[in-house]
């Protein structure tokens, strides 16, 4: 199972990896919106998940900010 | 163990934020802000839980950033499992306080930070240090993070000065993100835990050869293994729809060594109405399958044996809007935004005896002003 799952994450990453294509600054005008980066919401985020985390046994995978789609 | 510090940190708080504000010498820059937002979480299984949060963030030099964060959970409850098998009291109130301290960096296409962060209640100690650093690389199409926290904790029991525990947890994230294309951004994230000591309730009781305390002949306190590995991968997908829909969906998969499994789904639709008002319609829909010792109830002693419905098996929903407001140049600021929400969950229990299902509210709401 463990080794299924492993194998089905590699493949995700490579495949979104490879089937990427390089967006130029130039062509970033929809992702430099404020709408489109995943750390928007994150102290909103950081809150909803302290709740989760104690209703539910699972935890973790959400936490992370930052990123973003390099518009600044 | 002490732990009558809260009232000590809640008379020094004030002065903590003044301080921050107003230490000579400190002028405010292009970044500095200041938010505030409250959660508040009421249920049907007499559960009411208010979290005000304050996070100040000021410039010191042009690219170093220090921030501080204030956060309480004020709990009032009378759950059913607390009612039933945490006697004399049927119930409780309780407040914790945390506080984190931290500062950023960034140069170029490089961030890191780190901190510290303790918090308090009157049965729990818990301290963290925390680290990150995230890197943009190719033309700023892709972003590496990683986030590192070590915590180490003490547990008490409300009148009882002999009972101490403790717990110390390593928890390390990796991100990465992509564009995709000109309308869609890819992450994904993978969290690591791994947790060694007391991880059960020093309330709990387990009733054995009955499902109640009452009709059980004897009870024992819950025990639950000592070492935890958790694991968590999650795939986030972001897209423009059109001008003014935005899509994210994401999917979490967890396991962890105590046997349990994992899967949780999130949906937002964003609805940009104008420049400065936004609508979000969230659903989240979680199903986790019970840890390998936990049981509705147990016939016979056994090594592990747990009470905790948080470990059973269970699915939840959760849906609801939220209202966002932004506007430039509000009164002394540079920037301003406004949200509030309301989201409804229901939880159903597959395997407790005494609760089958709960629903509550989830309403939020935050005031973030920049500088």
């Amino acid at each position: 199972m463990r080794r299924r799952l492993f194998l089905v994450v590699v493949f995700a990453l490579i495949a979104l990896n490879m089937s990427c294509t390089r967006v130029k600054p130039w062509e970033r005008d929809v992702l430099s919106k404020e709408v489109m980066t995943f750390d928007r919401e994150a102290e909103e985020s950081a809150l909803d998940h302290g709740y989760y985390n104690a209703r539910e046994g699972a935890a973790g995978g959400f936490e992370v900010g930052g990123g973003g789609c390099g518009c600044n | 163990m002490v732990f009558n510090q809260t009232r000590r940190f809640t008379s020094v708080f004030p002065f903590v934020i003044l301080l921050a504000l107003f230490l000579p010498g400190n002028t405010l820059t292009a970044e500095d802000s200041f938010l505030t937002r409250v959660l508040v979480y009421v249920d049907d299984d007499s559960t009411t839980i208010v979290t005000p949060m304050v996070i100040l963030q000021k410039d010191i030099f042009e690219e170093t950033s220090l921030n501080f964060q204030y956060l309480a959970d004020i709990q009032s409850c009378a759950s059913v499992d607390v009612v039933s098998t945490a006697s004399p009291s049927m119930g409780y109130e309780e407040t914790r306080h945390s506080f984190t301290l931290g500062a950023q960096h960034r140069r170029q296409l490089t961030t890191m930070g780190g901190g510290f962060s303790y918090s308090t209640e009157n049965d729990y100690i818990s301290h963290a240090f925390l680290g990150n650093l995230s890197q943009e690389l190719f033309q700023r199409n892709f972003t590496v993070g990683l986030n590192l926290a070590v915590r180490w904790d003490q547990i008490g029991r409300v009148n009882d000065e002999h009972f101490e525990e403790n717990l110390t947890g390593l928890t390390a994230n990796i991100s990465l993100t992509q564009l995709i294309s000109p309308t869609w951004i890819g992450q994904f994230v993978y969290t690591l835990e791994y947790l060694d000591g007391y991880q059960a309730s020093p309330y709990r009781l387990v009733p054995v050869g009955a499902e109640t305390t009452i009709d059980a002949s004897f009870s024992v306190p819950e025990t639950h293994p000592r070492k935890r590995v958790r694991n968590a991968f999650t795939g986030r997908l972001k897209q423009s729809l059109s001008e003014r829909w935005f899509l994210e969906q994401s999917l979490r998969l967890y396991l962890d060594t105590w046997g349990m499994t994992a899967q949780t789904v999130l949906l937002q639709a964003y609805w940009q109405i104008s420049v400065p008002i936004t609508l979000r319609f969230r659903y989240r829909f979680h199903n986790q399958n019970r840890a390998d010792f936990y049981q509705e109830w147990y016939p016979a002693l056994q090594e592990y044996m747990s009470r905790d419905r948080e470990i059973g098996t269970l699915q939840s929903h959760l849906l609801g809007p939220q209202f966002q407001y932004q506007t430039e140049a509000f009164w002394v600021f540079d920037k301003a935004s406004f949200d509030a929400k309301v989201e409804y969950f229901y939880i159903n229990y597959e395997d407790y005896a005494l609760l089958e299902n709960k629903e509550g509210l989830l309403i939020g709401t935050g005031v973030y002003f920049y500088f």
